[in-house]
């Protein structure tokens, strides 16, 4: 089982994953502040280290960065995958956004049926297509 | 109901009937011997209770959302850049906004008044979708409908035993979508606006399992207004109807004119030992008695005064020798 099934990202590990998923291809720590300037040098090692341990990144090589080896990174984790976990264990708990006026406003709302609405709403796009063709 | 203040053109209407019944139901003190209350202070003592209590779970509700909100991971897909750089230009603006991925969501959303985010589902949009998903949510920025939303939650806050206020809120969420989807769908031609009815009936087909409060949806959170702005749309509504909707706002500012000019009030009959109607210059005149002066309401003493002030300075003054007859 990873070691990521359990946990939640805080908000610098996020802001250091979502550069490495915006740049969808590997990348050194030198790298992250240039994407992002709210990010430091000893913040990006250090929360490197963390996601390493936690397996939410994975190292792809060692290259060279000037005259010094160092290691890319790339994420073992997509942010659909992340985003699934972190919606199942933090907002979907039943309240927890759901409230009381939303549900009562959901079921009167709901007197007919969606799905015989989004049908009637295409043949109501078509409509107005034939009479535009006419 | 947002001003519940009097103006200087504000008409009071009296009421002997009606008014004084409510009043005097209001007055009714319930208690014991050494510590009474009215009915009318035991439901205002409900009243901000109940809008305490709700002003604190809607601000707590508020804070964790956003805090949960901040914690979603970006939305990588499709070329979101370019197309909010094209949308900015069209609308001569520059603000910068913040995609977030949040699977399960029911319709892309927006939220937040100082740095907005928004929310986009799971779903795959094309480039033409996403162009008219994020200038319909951008839109909304601009036309500061978060600030309108939070204006209407405060009504329901102060105003929460109230139904009509969340009939309110319901209404202006719908006008609220039906003016973003007018300002994203007038320059389009009929392709255009197809494609746009197609785009959210692509929203509301995905899964939906999150409705969010403090958000303003894509498709909108409520079913029945959809029908309603598809036949705006199709029919280009707004456009050919400009001056109906001046007529509705001319109509909307009368009448929120008239709802403040006028009040009702109870009128008792002042027969209190000791008191007096207010002198009128009609009803009421002096009569110089040596230092001070008689007050005379409709023919009778009722008192007198050594300097005249106040309302009294309106009235007539006579000596002695002058005393109006009851034809004067």
């Amino acid at each position: 089982m990873k070691k990521n099934e359990d946990s939640i990202l805080s908000k610098r590990e996020l802001d250091v994953m979502n550069v490495l998923w915006e740049a969808n291809k590997p990348l050194i720590a030198s790298d992250i502040p240039k994407a992002n300037a709210n990010l430091s040098i000893n913040t990006v090692q250090a929360v490197l280290k963390k996601l390493l341990q936690k397996d939410f990144i994975k190292i792809n090589d060692i290259v060279h960065s000037g005259t010094v080896l160092t290691r890319s990174y790339l994420p073992a984790i997509t942010p659909d995958e992340y985003a699934l976990k972190y919606v199942k264990s933090e907002i979907f708990p039943f309240g927890k956004f759901l409230s009381k006026t939303q549900l009562i406003n959901t079921l009167f709302d709901n007197t007919e049926n969606e799905d015989g609405l989004i049908e009637e709403l295409e043949k109501l796009i078509q409509k107005q297509k034939k009479k535009k063709s006419k | 109901m947002a001003l519940p203040v009097e103006f200087h053109f504000t008409k009071s209407f009296y009421s002997k009937h009606i008014m004084t019944a409510i009043m005097d139901f209001l007055d009714f003190k319930i208690g014991t011997e050494t510590y009474r209350l009215s009915v009318g202070q035991i439901l205002l003592a409900l009243w901000i209770t109940g809008a305490i209590f709700r002003l604190l779970s809607t601000v707590n509700k508020y804070i964790h959302f956003s805090y949960i909100i901040g914690r979603l991971p970006g939305y990588f897909k499709g070329n979101i850049q370019p197309i909010m750089d094209r949308i900015n230009s069209e609308l001569g603006r520059q603000s910068k906004f913040d995609i977030r991925l949040m699977p399960y969501l029911e319709t892309p959303a927006i939220f937040g008044i100082m740095h907005p985010k928004i929310l986009m589902p799971s779903t795959h949009y094309t480039e033409d979708e996403l162009y008219y998903i994020l200038k319909h949510e951008m839109l909304h920025y601009y036309h500061h409908d978060m600030l309108v939303k939070l204006f209407c939650e405060a009504l329901c806050i102060i105003y929460w035993w109230n139904p009509c206020v969340f009939l309110l809120q319901k209404m202006v969420i719908k006008i609220i979508e039906v003016n973003v989807d007018n300002s994203v769908t007038c320059q389009l031609d009929e392709d255009g606006r197809t494609s746009y009815l197609k785009c959210i009936l692509k929203s509301m087909r995905a899964s939906k399992k999150i409705k969010a409060d403090f958000v303003i949806t894509f498709s909108g959170s409520n079913v029945s207004s959809i029908r309603q702005r598809f036949e705006c749309i199709l029919d280009n509504y707004w456009a050919a109807r400009k001056m109906r909707g001046a007529c509705i706002t001319v109509l909307s500012i009368l009448l929120f004119y008239i709802s403040i000019s006028i009040i009702f009030e109870a009128e008792y009959e002042c027969n209190i030992p000791g008191t007096f109607d207010y002198p009128t210059p009609e009803t009421s005149y002096l009569i110089k008695n040596g230092k001070y002066y008689d007050i005379y309401v409709k023919g009778e003493r009722v008192g007198d005064i050594l300097e005249i002030t106040g309302p009294f300075t309106e009235l007539k003054i006579y000596n002695e020798k002058e005393i109006p007859t009851n034809e004067e």
